[in-house]
Parts: C-alpha cells; sequence; structure tokens
C-alpha cells in the first residue's frame, strides 16, 4: 500500500509540471494583461512598454515559465529600461513557495487566494453538507418508496433541476425570494453580498447571505445525486443479503438504515470525495451573481484580465488538490471495500 | 419419461424453433420501447428538431435578422407568437435559427470529443503498457483540470481567431467553430476512460484471442471487434454528452465568451435576455424553455438507453 | 460500515483543517477574516466564530445612528494610490479621501481643495509666456495625523511618480511638459513647464501623498510598489480616512476630523463591490445601495418605475463615435475599403443611419447624437452639420459617387468592387451590439453591405506594435466611446505624425488621417493660453472633422447614475464625480 502511494505521488509530479506548462502558455497567450490597465482610455503606449518590462511580459513564454517556476533572484534584470540588466530580480519563484504578484493588484497571490478561499469553503462545505442530505433522503425515499406520488415528483424535480443551466436559477432564486417577496411585503432574503455592512460581520447576517447561493449550488447537484442514490439504492435492496436481514427478523430501519444505506452511499461518498478538491474552485457563476467574495469569482476576474500570475496561482493550487485527493480516495475506496487492491 | 412429459417437452422444442431468440438489439429495442420516459424523450426530440429544421421553411434568414426599432420589446402577440427582443426581431423565428446552431454545437462538440475520446481510449486500452501510461497520464491532467476553468481559458484563448463565414446557405460567426473546439476539448476524457475500460475487459475474451490467432491486423480486431461490442457505453455517454454540451454552450455564453451576436444560439439569446430579466421575461422564458426540454429530452432518452443497453439485462433472455 | 462515514468525514476535515490552517488572519491589520471551522458531525453546517470588526467603536454618541451613505461599483480598485491605478472606479473611491489641488465640480469649475487659488493669467500665477504657473497653497490643510500639508509632499509626489523604481501607470504629463517642480516656501507650489501646456489644469496634481509616511517607507524598500499605504491609505488630507478594505467585498470609509473644511456631515461611506449587473438593480431597488454608478441604458425603464430613485445623466465628456479607416496602401497599417476615401461615400454613410431613432428607441430618450466630440462643453461648434437621417440624400450621394448596383445582388459596387464594409466594436456590450444590427438594417437599405467583426475588450485595444486589430486597419468602420482630457478637450488622435508606422508603432491616429489645416490647429491648440482663442480652434476643429466626416456621432455617451432620494446634497460631476463628498447627508 505505501509503495502504491508513493508511485502515485511519483507519478503526480510530472503530471503537475505538464498541467502548468500547458496551463501558463494558454493564460499567457489568450489575451493582454495590459489591456485592463488603461481604466477607460486607451493607455499610452510609452507607459505600455514600460509596464510590459516592469512585469517581465517583455520576454518569451517559456523564459517566463521558467522565471515563474524558479524565480529571478539568480540573474540580473533590467529595470529602469536602459537595455542594461544591472539589478537582481526579487523573485522565488513557485518551487520555492512565491507565486509571485498579481498584475492587477499588486499584492502578492497567495494573499490574495487566503482572502477568498475561506469564503469559497464557507459557501460550499455548507452546499456540500446540504446536498448529502438531501441527495440521501430523497434518494432513500424514492427507492424504498418506489412509483409512488412523491417519487414521480422528485424524479421530475432531479430531471429539470439537472437539465437547468446554473445561473438560470440563481436569478430566478434571487428575483423571487429577495426581490419580490419585498414587493409583497413578505420577510425576503437579501440580494447581495456577504453581509451587510451596517450590522456587521455576525454569524446571523452570513447565514441569511448565504441561504440564496447555497440553494442554487445545492439544488442542481441535489438533483444529479438524490436519482443517482436512489438507482443505488434500488440495486442495493433487491440483493439477496438485505433479504435475508428481512427474513432474520430485523426492524426495517435498522436494515434500511445500516445495510441497505451504507453500502448504497459508497459510491456516493467517492464522489463527494472526488468533487471536494473542486470545492475550491467555488461556483464562478453563482458567486459573481452574488456578489460572494470567493475564489470562483476571482477566477472568472483573473481570466477576464489575463492575470496570469493569480490564475496559475488558483489553477496549480486546486490541481494539485485534486491529485491528492484522487489518491486519499484510492486509498480510502480500499478500506471501504476489501474486495479492492492495489499492488 | 412419461408420454406426457415427452409431449410437453417436444412442444416446448417446437415452440422454441418457430420462435427464434431476439438478437441483442431486438432485446434492447424492446427495453426502450417499455421506458415510459424515454419515448416522451424521443417524441420531444422528433418535435424539436422538426421545430428547428422545418421552421426555415416558414421564416426566413432574413426576416429572422430583420430589426424594427418600431416594435422592439414587444410582448407575445398574433404578429410575433414569441414576442420581441431589443432590436425588434421575432424571437420564434431567432429560435429556430438559434436551436439549429444549439443542437449542431452540441452534435458536433460530442462528435469532436468521441473521436479524440475513442482513439485516445481504445489506443489506450487495446496496446496498454507504456503507451496506456502516457496516455492515461495524460488524460488525467486534463480531468484535472476544472472543466469551467478550462473552457473559459480555451474560450478567452481561440475566441477571435476564427473569421465569419458562409456555409449551407447561412453565415456563422467564427465563434461558433470555436465553441465547438473547446467544449469537444473539454469532454473527452470521460469517454476516453470508459472506451479504455471497456477495452481492457473485452480484449481478454477468446474471440479476440482466436482473431489474433489467425492473423488479424490490429486495426481490424480494433474496429471490427471490439469497438462494436463497447458500444453500449459509448452510445449512452455521447448521448448525454449532447445535452452536456448544450448546456455547456449556454454557460459560455452567458459569460459572453460563446458564439458572438448577432448569430444567435439559445445560450446567448439568454445572455441578451439577462438585462430584461423581470420586465421582458419572454425574452428569456422561450429560448430557457427550449434548453430545458431538449436537454430534458436527451436526458430520458439516455437514461432509456442506459437501461435498454445495460449488458447484464441483455444477458438474460426474454 | 462504519467506517464509510468515518473515512469520509476524515478525509473532509482533513482537507478543510489543512486549507484552513493556511489561510490564517490577513496580513492588514485594518482589513479582516472570516475564522471558522466545520464539526464533525455529518449533518451541521459548518459554525464559524463571529469576528468583530476589532476597531469597531461608536465614532459619535452611542444614541444617533450613524450616518452611512452606501454605493456599488462594478469592480474593485486594483489600488487607492492614483499613480498605480488607471482604473475609473480607483478615482472614484480615492476622489473620497485624496484631493490635490482642486477638484472639478458639477458645473466643472474648479473647487478648490489643497490649493488656495486657482491661477489664471489675470491673477498673474501664470507667466506671460505660459511656461510657469504658481499655486499658493491652502495653509490650513493639514494631513488626517496632524501634520500640514506643504509644498514637499507634491514635489515629493512628483518625485515618485517619475522615479523608475516604481511601477507606475504612467508618467504622462510630467515626463513631456513637466521641466520642474520647485517650492518657493512651503505653501507655495512653482510648476515649470517646458512649454505652454493648455490641459494642465485637469492632469497635473490630481493628488498629493504624504511625504513625511512614504519617503521612509521609499528609502527603506526602494520602491513605493509594495507600501501598505496603496491598500489601507492610514493618513489621508480628504474628508474620510478609509477604515477597512476588504478584498472583493467592500472598502469602509470613516469621517476625517482634520479635514480642513472640518468633519464632514456623514459618519461612513461604504463602497460595495458588485460585479453583476443584475445584482446591482435589485440593490437599487431593495435600498441595499444609495448611489448606483454607470447603469446602462437598458435598466432605465426599471429606474423610472422605482420609487425613491432619481435618475440623472451626468456629463463625462465621453461620446460614442464611429471612425473611419482612411489609411491607403502607403500606410502601415491596412488599408480601408476604397470607397471611404471618397467624402461623399462618408457623407452618405452619415445620411443612412437613423441615429435619433436609435437614441430614442435603444436609449430611451436619455440621450441624442452629439453635434461633435465637444459636445455640452463650450468647445462644442455650434453649427455642425447634423446629417440628419436622409436615406434619399444617402441614396443620390452614393449614386453620385459611382458606386451603384451593377449586377443585382442588392449591394452597390464600382469597377468591380463590392461595397461592404467590415464594422467593428467590442464584444459584451449589449447595447452596441443592438446599435451594430440596427445600423446594419439601415447601410443594407442602401445598398451599402456590412460584415460585423468584433473582438473582447482586450484584444481590440491592442497598439500597433501587439497587431491590434484597429490599429492595424483591420476595420472600415469602427465603433467605441472616448473622450479628451476631460474637461480639459486637448486630443492629439489626429495628427498625421501619430499615424503608426514600423519604426514607430506607438502611434494613436489608427484611421490614417492626415488633413493639413487639421494637424496646423491641433497643434495650435495644445499650446494656446489664452482661453477664448482655444475655444475658436476647437471650433474650427469641430468643423473640418464634421465637414469631412472623420468622425461621426453615434450617441453621447454621458454617465448614467442613480440617487436614493434619502440622500441628500449628492452632485455628482462629470470630471470628479464625488468632489463634494464632504456635504453629502442623508434623511431618515
Amino acid at each position: 500500500m505505501t509503495r502504491y502511494v508513493v508511485r502515485r505521488l511519483l507519478q503526480a509530479i510530472p503530471q503537475l509540471f505538464i498541467i502548468s506548462v500547458v496551463l501558463f502558455v494558454l493564460a499567457n497567450t489568450m489575451g493582454d494583461p495590459l489591456a485592463s490597465f488603461g481604466g477607460r482610455r486607451r493607455i499610452r503606449s510609452e507607459d505600455r512598454a514600460r509596464l510590459r518590462r516592469r512585469l517581465g511580459l517583455d520576454k518569451p513564454v517559456m523564459v517566463q515559465y521558467v522565471i515563474w517556476l524558479v524565480g529571478n533572484d539568480w540573474m540580473q534584470v533590467d529595470v529602469d529600461g536602459d537595455g542594461v540588466a544591472d539589478q537582481r530580480g526579487t523573485r522565488r519563484g513557485v518551487l520555492r513557495g512565491d507565486f509571485g504578484t498579481s498584475f492587477m493588484e499588486g499584492r502578492p497571490v497567495l494573499e490574495i487566494i487566503r482572502e477568498r478561499l475561506g469564503n469559497t469553503l464557507l459557501l460550499m462545505l455548507t452546499a456540500e453538507a446540504v446536498i448529502l442530505i438531501f441527495s440521501l433522503a430523497i434518494g432513500m425515499y424514492s427507492a424504498l418508496r418506489q412509483y409512488s406520488v412523491l417519487d414521480y415528483v422528485f424524479t421530475t424535480f432531479s430531471f429539470v433541476g439537472y437539465s437547468m443551466p446554473i445561473f438560470w436559477l440563481a436569478l430566478l432564486l434571487m428575483y423571487l425570494f429577495a426581490v419580490n417577496f419585498k414587493r409583497w411585503g413578505l420577510p425576503h432574503f437579501p440580494t447581495v453580498g456577504m453581509y451587510d455592512l451596517a450590522k456587521g460581520k455576525t454569524v446571523g447576517q452570513v447565514l441569511w447571505h448565504m441561504a440564496l447561493p447555497v440553494a442554487t449550488i445545492s439544488i442542481m447537484s441535489i438533483a444529479n445525486y438524490s436519482r443517482f442514490v436512489r438507482s443505488q439504492m434500488l440495486e442495493v435492496i433487491n440483493q439477496d443479503y438485505i433479504r435475508t436481514a428481512h427474513a432474520k427478523g430485523l426492524p426495517k430501519r435498522m436494515v434500511v438504515l445500516e445495510h441497505a444505506l451504507k453500502n448504497a452511499s459508497l459510491p456516493l461518498v467517492t464522489l463527494v470525495g472526488l468533487d471536494l478538491p473542486l470545492l475550491v474552485s467555488g461556483a464562478v457563476v453563482t458567486e459573481s451573481i452574488f456578489a460572494w467574495p470567493g475564489m470562483g469569482r476571482l477566477f472568472w476576474d483573473a481570466a477576464k484580465d489575463t492575470d496570469v500570475p493569480v490564475l496559475m496561482g488558483i489553477l496549480l493550487i486546486i490541481s494539485t488538490l485534486v491529485v491528492i485527493f484522487q489518491i486519499i480516495t484510492d486509498v480510502a475506496y480500499t478500506y471501504l471495500d476489501p474486495r479492492i487492491r492495489y499492488d | 419419461m412419461t408420454a406426457t412429459t415427452r409431449k410437453i417437452a417436444w412442444e416446448a422444442m417446437e415452440e422454441q424453433v418457430e420462435r427464434p431468440p431476439l438478437t441483442p438489439g431486438q432485446l434492447a429495442w424492446r427495453r426502450f420501447r417499455r421506458h415510459k420516459m424515454a419515448m416522451v424523450g424521443v417524441g420531444l426530440l422528433v418535435a424539436i428538431i422538426l421545430y428547428v429544421t422545418l421552421g426555415p421553411l416558414i421564416y426566413s434568414e432574413d426576416y429572422a435578422n430583420r430589426t424594427d426599432l418600431s416594435v422592439r420589446l414587444a410582448p407575445p402577440s398574433a404578429a410575433h407568437p414569441f414576442g420581441t427582443d431589443g432590436t425588434g426581431r421575432d424571437i420564434l423565428a431567432r429560435t429556430i435559427y438559434g436551436g439549429q446552431i444549439s443542437v449542431l454545437i452540441g452534435v458536433l462538440a460530442v462528435g469532436v470529443a468521441l473521436t479524440v475520446g475513442t482513439l485516445v481510449g481504445a489506443l489506450s486500452g487495446y496496446y496498454g503498457g507504456a503507451i496506456d501510461a502516457v496516455l492515461m497520464r495524460f488524460t488525467e491532467a486534463m480531468l484535472n483540470i476544472p472543466r469551467l476553468f478550462l473552457l473559459i481559458l480555451l474560450a478567452k484563448f481561440l475566441g477571435g481567431k476564427i473569421p465569419t463565414f458562409k456555409t449551407l446557405g447561412r453565415t456563422f460567426s467564427g465563434s461558433v467553430v470555436v465553441i465547438i473546439g473547446v467544449i469537444g476539448m473539454t469532454s473527452w476524457m470521460y469517454l476516453a476512460r470508459i472506451v479504455r475500460a471497456n477495452f481492457l475487459s473485452i480484449k481478454e475474451q477468446e474471440f479476440v484471442t482466436a482473431a489474433r490467432a489467425i492473423g488479424s491486423r490490429d486495426r481490424t480486431i480494433i474496429l471490427e471487434h471490439i469497438l462494436p461490442n463497447s458500444i453500449a457505453p459509448i452510445v449512452v455517454a455521447a448521448t448525454l454528452g449532447v445535452a452536456g454540451a448544450i448546456i455547456s454552450e449556454a454557460y459560455v455564453s452567458f459569460l459572453g465568451m460563446g458564439v458572438q451576436p448577432p448569430t444567435a444560439t439559445w445560450g446567448n439569446m439568454l445572455d441578451q435576455a439577462y438585462s430584461h430579466l423581470s420586465t421582458e421575461p419572454w425574452m428569456w422564458f422561450f429560448p430557457g424553455i427550449l434548453i430545458v426540454l431538449t436537454v430534458l429530452a436527451i436526458n430520458f432518452v439516455g437514461d432509456g438507453l442506459r437501461d435498454a443497453l445495460d449488458p447484464r439485462a441483455l444477458a438474460q433472455s426474454e | 460500515m462504519r467506517r464509510t462515514w468515518f473515512y469520509a468525514l476524515l478525509s473532509m476535515a482533513v482537507v478543510a483543517a489543512f486549507v484552513l490552517t493556511a489561510c490564517g488572519p490577513a496580513e492588514t491589520p485594518v482589513a479582516e477574516e472570516p475564522v471558522e471551522e466545520p464539526t464533525e458531525a455529518p449533518a451541521e453546517e459548518p459554525t464559524e466564530e463571529p469576528a468583530e470588526e476589532p476597531t469597531e467603536e461608536p465614532t459619535e454618541e452611542p444614541a444617533a445612528e450613524p450616518k452611512i451613505v452606501t454605493m456599488t461599483f462594478f469592480e474593485e480598485p486594483d489600488s487607492l494610490n492614483t499613480m498605480y491605478s488607471g482604473m475609473w472606479f480607483a478615482g472614484l473611491a480615492i476622489d473620497i479621501f485624496n484631493p490635490g489641488l482642486w477638484y472639478f465640480d458639477d458645473n466643472l469649475e474648479p473647487s478648490l481643495e489643497m490649493a488656495a487659488e486657482f491661477p489664471t493669467a489675470d491673477n498673474g500665477l501664470i507667466s506671460e509666456d505660459g511656461t510657469t504657473i504658481t499655486v499658493p497653497l491652502r495653509e490650513e490643510a493639514q494631513w488626517s495625523d496632524g501634520e500640514p500639508v506643504t509644498a514637499d509632499d507634491f514635489i515629493f509626489t512628483y518625485e515618485m511618480i517619475l522615479d523608475p523604481a516604481n511601477t507606475v501607470q504612467s508618467t504622462w504629463p510630467y515626463d513631456e511638459y513637466v521641466e520642474s517642480v520647485e517650492a518657493s516656501d512651503d505653501h507655495t507650489l512653482v510648476l515649470n513647464f517646458t512649454e505652454p501646456f493648455a490641459p494642465w489644469a485637469t492632469t497635473i496634481f490630481q493628488f498629493v501623498m504624504p511625504e513625511h509616511v512614504l519617503r521612509p517607507v521609499f528609502e527603506e524598500e526602494g520602491t513605493l510598489d509594495n507600501a501598505a499605504w496603496n491598500r489601507t491609505p492610514e493618513v489621508v488630507n480628504g474628508a474620510f480616512r478609509v477604515r477597512e478594505w476588504q478584498s472583493a467585498s467592500h472598502i469602509i470609509y470613516e469621517a476625517n476630523d482634520n479635514y480642513w473644511r472640518g468633519r464632514p456631515v456623514l459618519d461612513e461611506i461604504h463602497i460595495l463591490i458588485v460585479p453583476d449587473a443584475e445584482a446591482q438593480m435589485a440593490a437599487i431597488e431593495n435600498g441595499d445601495t444609495d448611489i448606483g454608478i454607470f447603469l446602462s441604458y437598458a435598466d432605465v425603464p426599471v429606474i423610472e418605475e422605482m420609487e425613491d430613485v432619481e435618475l440623472t445623466t451626468v456629463l463625462s465628456g465621453y461620446n460614442e463615435s464611429w471612425f473611419f479607416n482612411l489609411n491607403t496602401e502607403e500606410n502601415a497599417a491596412d488599408a480601408g475599403h476604397p470607397a471611404l476615401q471618397d467624402v461623399e461615400v462618408r457623407q452618405a454613410i452619415a445620411y443612412a443611419v437613423d441615429f435619433d431613432a436609435i437614441c430614442e428607441e435603444l436609449l430611451y430618450g436619455k440621450t441624442y447624437p452629439p453635434s461633435t466630440k465637444w459636445e455640452e462643453t463650450p468647445y462644442d461648434y455650434p453649427d455642425a452639420n447634423l446629417y440628419k437621417y436622409d436615406p434619399d440624400m444617402a441614396n443620390q450621394l452614393l449614386d453620385e459617387a459611382g458606386w451603384v448596383d451593377s449586377n443585382d445582388n442588392g449591394t452597390r459596387d464600382k469597377d468591380g468592387v463590392e461595397l461592404v464594409l467590415t464594422y467593428a466594436t467590442t464584444q459584451g456590450r449589449e447595447v452596441r451590439e443592438q446599435t451594430q444590427v440596427i445600423a446594419q438594417q439601415y447601410l443594407q437599405d442602401v445598398g451599402i453591405g456590412i460584415e460585423i467583426q468584433n473582438a473582447s475588450y482586450d484584444v481590440f485595444w491592442n497598439s500597433y506594435g501587439e497587431g491590434g486589430p484597429i490599429a492595424t486597419g483591420q476595420f472600415d468602420i469602427a465603433q467605441w466611446s472616448d473622450s479628451p482630457d476631460f474637461p480639459d478637450p486637448n486630443e492629439d488622435q489626429w495628427l498625421c505624425s501619430e499615424i503608426p508606422t514600423e519604426d514607430e508603432p506607438e502611434g494613436n491616429n489608427w484611421y490614417g488621417i492626415c488633413d493639413e489645416e487639421l494637424d496646423e490647429m491641433v497643434r495650435a491648440q495644445a499650446v494656446e493660453v489664452d482661453p477664448n482663442r482655444r475655444i475658436e480652434l476647437f471650433h474650427d476643429i469641430g468643423r473640418i472633422l464634421t465637414d469631412n466626416v472623420y468622425w461621426l456621432g453615434v450617441w453621447h455617451d454621458n454617465d448614467l447614475w442613480t440617487r436614493n432620494m434619502r440622500t441628500q446634497n449628492i452632485k455628482i460631476s462629470g470630471a470628479d464625480p464625488f468632489w463634494n463628498c464632504f456635504e453629502w447627508d442623508v434623511s431618515e
């Protein structure tokens, strides 16, 4: 087992390298970081040339990649544009933990990511918990009461929910529960932001503001996963050992919860486990619509502005987490299902 | 045996001879037909396809693009059953032409994904060894990048590089090609894995060994023996992939990186309706409902196909 | 099978803990962070410690409600230091706490801030030849920490802008036009220019940095790029100081008692970052924001229905315009369609499109086609030809120019060349996309074919050297909105010398216009010291631009702002929008 894990980790390293090169080239060539600098006016060409040089954009892409990776404090750079490289660089490179500075904000990338990460996790972990509970509940109910009215309702709901674009749902919910409820004089949810500035960042405020974004994200996934749980449960319920448990006279609830549910939820747990690193990326569109200051929005803003260091920072962190999580899940799976072995 | 038992046995044998066993294809079709939701899905899909292919006979493309400021933002009426948009164009006509493109994108994107995915999966599964290792590491590398991020990056990278072109009597924005490529390039990974898994299991079976023994070339074995037997999961994945591609197009267009106006797609019609959400709901309702219905129909059909082509079910006889 | 749950949760907890320990409290002491931990039980939401603002003390009598105005920004400022940011939203945020010599009020008159007097030729503060300007500084102005604002602060600012160690956005106009900046005493600033520089009032010292705070930082770090002051300026000279800036979420200002006019009326100003237009509309409607900024025309009908909200249009100097590609084969950029070389064709294009209808319908009559680029300013040429919609005239002019539909395909042609023009603008703005299809229809109706070829915002603006589509001439008609150095009318994009070439790809004259008379006028206005003579020059410039249709006005691009009726005294200026934030008030 340890050998397996070590082997996977070693394989992961060249993988991450390839990913980083591909993404770096893509990020650098997909747009012009300086275009967003000028605000409403065009930026003057002389200033452009100067900024290019300062940000290191005047070098070929592969050289920029190397600098990004290992830094440039071991070489001289030309700071003032006179063609003479006479000052030491200041970057230490990703391999030494320096993810560089954001083009747009001028602050270290890690600092920016750190600020947003907590907000996204708050949203996504809550959503994930809600998704798990509801998927299991609905899936179980549907499986146990197959073909009942509620089952059909749930099935239709999940199909429709799964067929909808998420931003659709987000706006629908916002207009219904935030704007229209207020118009009708009902207690209403807030529209945007993480909390009301006037009331401060209290638990109550954040929870209240979290409701609609979490609902949006959850509904989509519940639609998907509840079907999955249902089909898994159906499969499990028809198995012989369940029948044996019934025959042995075990109370129905015990049969369902202890045997059926736990077996059926195995694959679900795997799916959720693999989803976890993607939690970090946040829901790009949902965060934008509800103005939630998270990682998804950070990525979208960085992509729009071609803020390469931020983009690379986010992508690298997520890719690394995904790789690690795949390994964890695979290992965890051997504990969960003793029939599976690696060597 | 007694006389009665012999008679019963004989009659049973006769019955069997008169009613030959069904082929897997026919079995699958029977199971599919039984799946009520799948049949509803098929009906819905047929209706939608008729809508986008026969619609142009009633509404010409010029009519669909005709702007008329005097009737802009008009609610549904006899003259404009789906209302008009911000420049006075008829929404019904636009959904027809937009539907052509959305469906086209969905199908072609899956085509791209299918080609690449099957190629990678087949080579990987059949040859194994170093080829498998390299291809699978590459596939996993691509899978490690969150799909939406890759979509955004590729769309931005390729956007604007292809100019407008005319074909099949319509003018297409170059961004259509870009979107097809982008969605295709981000969806092939799952197919590759499925195909590879299939190949891995099938290639150990006896008929493959037999084919090799008689000296068939690798290519023949892959194309004529293994691939046809792994059709089932590929078909299901491809069908559901079309639904996913249509939603991806809506997503990317909503972010502003999809097909660029004035070419219409259901996705970018939703984007254009964004600032008219509560005041002109017909602008988002009709394209939105068409997306939902199409995707729903495809999901039903895919669900039915999955049940029908389930190998465990096929293994049992009728 | 309990292990199922255990391992699943263990994994989740491990990752959450790992990630969350990595996000410790933020470094800047003024900004803050939620710190929370998920619980182990399977079905609960993560709890969090209520993270109260550490410096939150009531700033006035506990009984009164603080007076707060809230506003929403589409984009987050990239920096709160003017020299590091070109963003318009950054400018708004900076208006609140960092005035320079003066602001321009809502009538575009100077409102003095750090300056005690406005230099003119009459009061002798501008020298005869126009190259020396003396600015007496306000003696009572001080920084929020009590230090007085002196000429040294301005000289320091000037030095920092030009110092190559600072990655500033732009060194203009200091590098080209300012010879030196001196202090004849603590409160008198002397600006020496290399030649008379007409736009000096709107471009020089629109902000100032505190020398006593930042010089030590510069000397220690060698640059101001990473100064904390750029993100959280604790020492300010404006009506408010920055209390907190939480990235992607909000900026909070609180009243500055040391402002030279005295403490402002409001206690706090809150800026919320809301990138989504729909979300901003909902916030305006709900009263979650008092000021709505930079709305789009499509929102107008919705806003007009809101009871407590007032819509204002603010002159900002921007005009949405059409520019034509008059490059010829001799220029480095791609030549425009040969038809465009003929002024009659351009006039026909102007007559063919009903811009008035576009403004009436698409823009809800909130604006109109401008007569020149200096519409609504004294520099506007009042007798400009407006090219009112006249398709018959358009057809006539095209016929006279020799462009007729000889092959009956619906599009005019001449000498075998079809009259099909490429029409380009930026992607992503609804009203532009709509204008494009409507204009396409109008032009099609007079036999001019149009191919729409848009580019995304960042690609569109690339310079010639970077292969930008407009700069390299890959258009025939291009549409965008720009302004001169508002409120100053200066612009140089019409000069022959600004046409980009292989050797000098920096030029702004992407249209290839080289008109001797125009050139002479544009050069003359840049050094003209007499304001009346300058106005006359701009009348001529406007006349040449419109008679020759070198430029065509689509709509006068005023900014749309909304104001909640509970606010008072908010007067938005097109030049310095928040110039009078010290007198803003709210009624409850």
